[in-house]
């Protein structure tokens, strides 16, 4: 079956789309959408094949490398939107990186949830959900490791569901985001070595 | 039910997708993804105006094999034995060769020991053609499309065993010689086959991924 538009492919001519955003993270360098939040280390194309975009974090504890949207593209729902990564971590212990994630503005993107790698609760990944109240950690039920995978974050109106290569691996209902969300790419060091990530793809839409 | 993502739409859920990019060549400017490279002679380069042009490179010097192109710096992602690279463009001029594929090299399909392997319409040739080098020799094999100055679709299939040109959606050739041998980066190029000035080519799509 062929479409004549993207926009048929995804939708009937009778939904109005919704607010979409996707990335194949190939090239030379990012594109102007990206803004550095936070630029400890190092960050770039990944020149081996299915590379993808990495960050590096400087070796300094908690040094960190992220990417967003500049506070300016957060269009994302808290309560009806889905995000997905393919992404991968390069070492398995004392880090934390935020794979499928979207987060409010500020500082400390007081507002989010996203499925990744936090070591600190977790040997396995983990779904986050994060506001003002506190922090919910739900581990899945697989290992980190130095695999890709595809991950996703869920976000409905009372919960937030985390799933990797399409199996349910946590929901939370605590601590959920209630801010508009950006897209976020994050790598952090829970310790005073580097610690690297690669992105290699990134959808995310409002539901 | 219709998948809202592109993702579904390429692959189940439970595969992990191989590197993959796509370009439309359409609005302002294009990708930061990309490096302009002239490397022999002065062109002028940018999107342009007029119903489906897209990006152009156009020749201001007049030199013989002055060449202008875009490619991702080196960032080479793509395997030289398993991917796909489908492009449109046109060449607008006479004297002027355009191509289009994977190269390892800045130089693109010129370089003395580049890996590539294009699409190609240049009229120094009497049909479309598929050219490869594998890093130390380089060949051409032609298909049996007549030159043109229209939008064409070119679609490069790279295995281990043979580099296939589909043009159109017709597969035209099935070339097994001097293929690359390492990883390589899209690349897209338009080249002065003679002294005149003006050599002109345009693209309007480029999607290339790892199968």
């Amino acid at each position: 079956m062929t479409f004549d538009s993207v926009h048929e492919i995804l939708n009937p001519l009778t939904d109005i789309r919704k607010m979409k955003f996707w990335d194949f993270l190939s090239g030379d360098a990012l594109d102007n959408w990206w803004a550095i939040s936070e630029s400890t280390g190092s960050g770039g194309m990944d020149n081996v094949i299915d590379g993808g975009y990495q960050q590096t974090t400087g070796a300094v504890l908690f040094n960190a490398q992220s990417k967003d949207f500049g506070n300016l593209g957060d269009h994302y729902s808290a309560t009806a939107s889905q995000i997905l990564a393919v992404a991968k971590c390069f070492e398995t212990t004392l880090m934390e990186h935020w794979f499928a994630c979207l987060a409010g503005d500020g500082a400390a993107y007081t507002h989010k949830a996203y499925m990744g790698a936090d070591t600190g609760p977790s040997a396995n990944f983990l779904l986050k959900t994060t506001n003002a109240g506190g922090t919910t950690n739900t581990a899945s039920s697989i290992a980190i490791d130095t695999n890709f995978h595809v991950f996703e974050a869920k976000f409905k109106s009372s919960s937030v569901t985390g799933h990797i290569a399409n199996i349910l691996e946590g929901t939370s209902t605590t601590d959920l985001p209630s801010d508009v969300l950006q897209v976020v790419i994050r790598a952090a060091t829970l310790t005073g070595a580097t610690r690297k990530s690669a992105w290699r793809y990134l959808e995310v839409y409002n539901t | 039910m219709t998948a809202k993502s592109i993702y579904e739409h390429l692959f189940p859920l439970t595969t992990v997708m191989r590197h993959r990019f796509a370009d439309n060549w359409s609005g302002e400017f294009r990708h930061f993804r990309w490096t302009t490279r002239n490397t022999q002679g002065s062109w002028n380069t940018g999107m342009s105006g007029g119903v489906g042009v897209g990006w152009r490179h156009l020749q201001v010097t007049a030199l013989i094999n002055d060449r202008s192109g875009q490619d991702f710096a080196n960032i080479r992602t793509y395997a030289h034995d398993n991917s796909v690279v489908l492009v449109v463009f046109r060449r607008v001029t006479a004297d002027t060769g355009v191509a289009g594929g994977l190269s390892d090299s800045t130089d693109h399909f010129e370089g003395a020991t580049a890996n590539y392997a294009a699409a190609s319409d240049d009229t120094t040739r009497s049909f479309k053609d598929v050219r490869t080098k594998d890093g130390t020799t380089g060949s051409i094999t032609d298909s049996n499309v007549a030159l043109g100055t229209v939008d064409t679709s070119y679609k490069l299939q790279l295995i281990t065993a043979d580099t296939k040109l589909t043009i159109n959606g017709t597969l035209k050739v099935t070339k097994t010689n001097n293929l690359p041998t390492s990883v390589m980066q899209p690349a897209w190029r338009v080249i002065s086959t003679t002294a005149a000035t003006g050599s002109d080519g345009n693209i309007k799509y480029i999607e290339v991924y790892n199968t």
